[in-house]
């Protein structure tokens, strides 16, 4: 493909060991999975291009597909390519403690496969490029419906032999992605391959169709597991095989779903773990992060073990994560796959949720209800997650992962602040939040605090937004850069009131001698004495500007406890939700109501996932 | 074959020679200019794309623009009052009734008419009410708290607290 300098981006972070093909980003000798691109039709309307498209005569040879995971494997399976020799990308194990010793002291053994079904993200934005190449500046322009403007700006640049300096990506008010936008996808070099050729812009807008095959899929997983534990409800080792569907291509962070290995013991003092993952290629749309990718199947696997557990031994199935609970005293925790947690009482969310659920009058109406012939059912999460993408400190060993939080705090002449950073949000509204970061470590009113994003030629490389990294990393680096803006007007106060620096008090917005808060200088003063050279200490530049690259020290644990409580229709099994109970601990709450409406959003796509959702694939084509 | 169309958009009159098949959503968007108004879904389910037509609220991703023909239109652009959001849009802000915001042109306007017909709504009524918009976002919650809200500010003779201006 002499177009293209280098195939699409594959992370080398999550699973370093797998083997994936070249993955252009037009089909080239073989299609592997609908929705895959095969040919461009540029017009100058919607309507032009479709009916062009249309008279295309594209032939295909039809080859024996590949439709899921358990065909993938079978050895007389068709290989999807060549270059991997095998349908398999990796087979891998990740373990910790004595697996035999659980299972040779073991009360109760239990086996079960679970499935985590293949969802398709919908985010009701559907993704749209529009690229502008200028020929003799040599200047590509990118506007795109993406989380992460960044890696979209060096990968164009890579794959179309573009300097980076001549490549902006532009991510705009972006209408939600959930995971689905996290990738450089084909359509961003095909678009902007087509502008260089014409000499024009070319915009193109996926439809809601074409959302739900060529934007990528999620979780797509069978999960096989093997339970050791005792009659009192310890458990004692976990074995499980993560089989994972990568689809057709290995996608950028496609892996990404492997991290549900390192993190399955969950808040749980679990003695052995031996993981397994398998990962394949098939015939269907590749799969990449949605909505926790990994996290979601690592607890809901943990939680099953629980429930099983409970129920093998007839104990009730909060005893079971009573009694497994990591206890405070033993925070921080080193987990067996390495990952150190740094804090957590679990049993508090916990006791919290069964307080607001009333837990013992609920078990009683669930005995009155059974007469009547009414199900009542109650489900339980205690849940620990892995938030914070990604501290290089600690995970380079397990995982490979080092992503910063970047930001710039720049105040203005007058004392208004604009604040860059580099996370690239799409509804989880950093605004808000990262200025409410500045207003409070500078004492500026909020509304002279402008947030800006999404725009690659505005600052410095940010790491974009995934993998519920922004406010612990973004954030922390947005803290930062204030404070560093902050330390600077505290010297430039002490040259302006003639004072010691030590002897410099600053509080809401205004400097003073300790003692002395009526003859204050207010950061505003103060700010336009920065860009006065002769009312600075001789020593020191101008400017309030501070940046900051935050690598973080440790990944971040949130954790709670989660209540559903369900009734079920005996004769039709249709499942109503009567109530959800969340007891949340995510640290510091900058905007309460902000945590609260993305634990609604969260909660409503888990029980779409849990009642609703699947992505269904036929096992023949129309044509047989 | 073009055919004429004339319509009022937002007070605004708007005349055009387009193609039979143009969708009043690409209308709107690409020759009024007025891109408040969205499109998820092509195909009626998602309800972003929501305007009035009318006095009726409508999804102009299902209807030719050359239907509209004569009719008065009303999209998100034009709820505010200069300065002073529509109660619905302040309801939405205050009560952060919008994540991505995708979605929130085609819900006000949906709930507009939903409080015309019913001014004080349960919220039963709200949720079915609504069932023709999707929310990927906020489950909904906060949404329905929001309508809520102007439910109370907009009923017949409640006091007009009169919202911030747009700063």
């Amino acid at each position: 493909m002499p177009e293209f300098q280098s195939p699409l981006p594959v992370t080398t972070s999550f699973v370093p060991e797998k083997k994936y093909p070249n993955h252009y980003p037009i089909a080239t000798d073989r299609v592997r999975y609908v929705g895959e691109p095969v040919a461009i039709v540029v017009a100058t309307s919607k309507a032009a291009a479709e009916d062009a498209a249309e008279r295309l005569d594209i032939r295909y040879q039809p080859l024996p597909p590949v439709l899921d995971i358990e065909a993938a494997l079978k050895k007389d399976s068709p290989v999807l390519h060549d270059d991997v020799g095998s349908n398999i990308a990796y087979d891998i194990k990740r373990t910790g403690g004595d697996i035999e010793a659980a299972f040779r002291d073991a009360d109760v053994r239990i086996k079960q496969r679970i499935i985590q079904q293949r969802l398709i993200p919908v985010a009701v934005e559907g993704r749209g490029v529009v690229a502008d190449y200028k020929k003799f500046a040599k200047t590509l322009t990118v506007t795109s419906s993406t989380q992460i403007p960044h890696f979209v700006k060096i990968w164009l640049g890579v794959i179309l032999g573009i300097p980076e300096s001549n490549v902006r990506v532009i991510a705009p008010d972006v209408g939600g992605g959930f995971g689905s936008k996290i990738r450089v996808y084909p359509e961003e070099v095909l678009v902007a391959l087509a502008s260089r050729r014409l000499g024009r812009p070319v915009k193109w807008t996926e439809d809601r169709n074409e959302n739900m095959k060529a934007t990528h899929h999620g979780r797509s997983q069978i999960w096989d597991v093997e339970i050791a534990a005792k009659r009192d409800g310890k458990v004692l080792g976990v074995r499980t095989t993560q089989y994972l569907d990568l689809g057709g291509y290995c996608s950028q962070f496609g892996t990404f779903q492997a991290i549900a290995l390192l993190i399955i013991q969950g808040p749980y003092k679990l003695p052995a773990f031996d993981g397994r993952g398998v990962g394949v290629y098939t015939n269907r749309t590749p799969t990449d992060a949605y909505r926790g990718a990994g996290r979601p199947e690592a607890t809901h696997l943990i939680e099953r073990i629980m429930d099983l557990v409970a129920q093998e031994i007839g104990m009730d199935p909060v005893e079971v994560r009573r009694k497994n609970f990591i206890a405070p005293s033993e925070q921080p925790f080193t987990n067996l796959l390495g990952l150190t947690y740094d804090s957590g009482d679990y049993r508090i969310t916990l006791d919290k949720a069964l307080e607001l659920v009333d837990y013992p009058e609920f078990r009683k109406d669930q005995v009155e209800a059974r007469k009547r012939g009414k199900y009542l059912g109650i489900g339980f999460c205690t849940y620990l997650e892995i938030c914070g993408l990604g501290p290089s400190v600690a995970t380079t060993a397990a995982a490979g992962i080092g992503f910063w939080g970047m930001s710039v705090v720049n105040l203005h002449f007058t004392g208004k602040a604009t604040v860059i950073i580099g996370s690239s949000p799409h509804g989880q509204g950093h605004e808000t939040t990262f200025a409410q970061i500045v207003a409070n470590e500078l004492g500026l009113p909020l509304e002279d605090i402008d947030v800006v994003h999404g725009d690659t030629a505005i600052g410095p490389m940010g790491m974009d937004t995934y993998g519920s990294r922004s406010a612990s990393v973004d954030g922390t680096a947005v803290y930062l850069s204030s404070v560093k803006v902050r330390e600077k007007a505290r010297k430039i106060a002490a040259h302006l009131l003639e004072a010691a620096e030590a002897d410099i008090v600053y509080e809401d917005g205004k400097a003073f001698v300790k003692g002395t808060p009526s003859k204050a200088v207010t950061i505003q003063e103060i700010t336009g004495a920065a860009f006065q050279p002769h009312r600075l200490p001789p020593d020191m530049e101008g400017g309030m500007e501070a940046t900051t690259f935050f690598n973080p020290p440790n990944f971040v644990w949130p954790f709670g406890a989660h209540v559903a409580l369900v009734e079920i229709d005996g004769e039709t099994g249709a499942t109503r939700v009567v109530r959800y109970v969340a007891v949340d601990d995510c640290g510091t709450r900058i905007n309460p109501m902000v945590v609260d409406g993305q634990l609604h959003g969260g909660i409503a796509q888990g029980i779409g996932q849990a009642l609703y959702e699947e992505a269904v694939y036929a096992q023949q084509s129309a044509r047989g | 074959m073009r055919r004429k169309v004339a319509v009022t958009i937002n007070g605004a009159k708007h005349e055009h020679e387009v193609e039979p098949r143009l969708l009043l959503v690409q209308y709107i968007r690409e020759l009024a200019g007025l891109t408040g108004t969205h499109v998820g879904c092509d195909t009626s389910n998602c309800g972003a794309c929501t305007v009035e037509l009318d006095g009726h609220s409508v999804k102009s991703c299902t209807i030719f623009a050359v239907q509209a023909d004569g009719a008065a239109i009303t999209t998100i652009e034009g709820l505010a009052n200069g300065t002073t959001l529509h109660p619905l849009q302040q309801a939405f802000w205050d009560e952060h009734g919008l994540q991505c915001g995708f979605c929130t042109p085609g819900m006000i306007m949906a709930a507009k008419q939903l409080l015309e017909r019913n001014p004080n709504p349960t919220e039963r009524e709200i949720r079915v009410g609504l069932e023709g918009n999707l929310c990927r976002c906020t489950g909904y919650h906060n949404i329905v708290k929001s309508i809520q809200a102007a439910a109370k500010v907009m009923a017949p003779g409640a006091e007009r607290k009169a919202p911030a201006p747009v700063s």
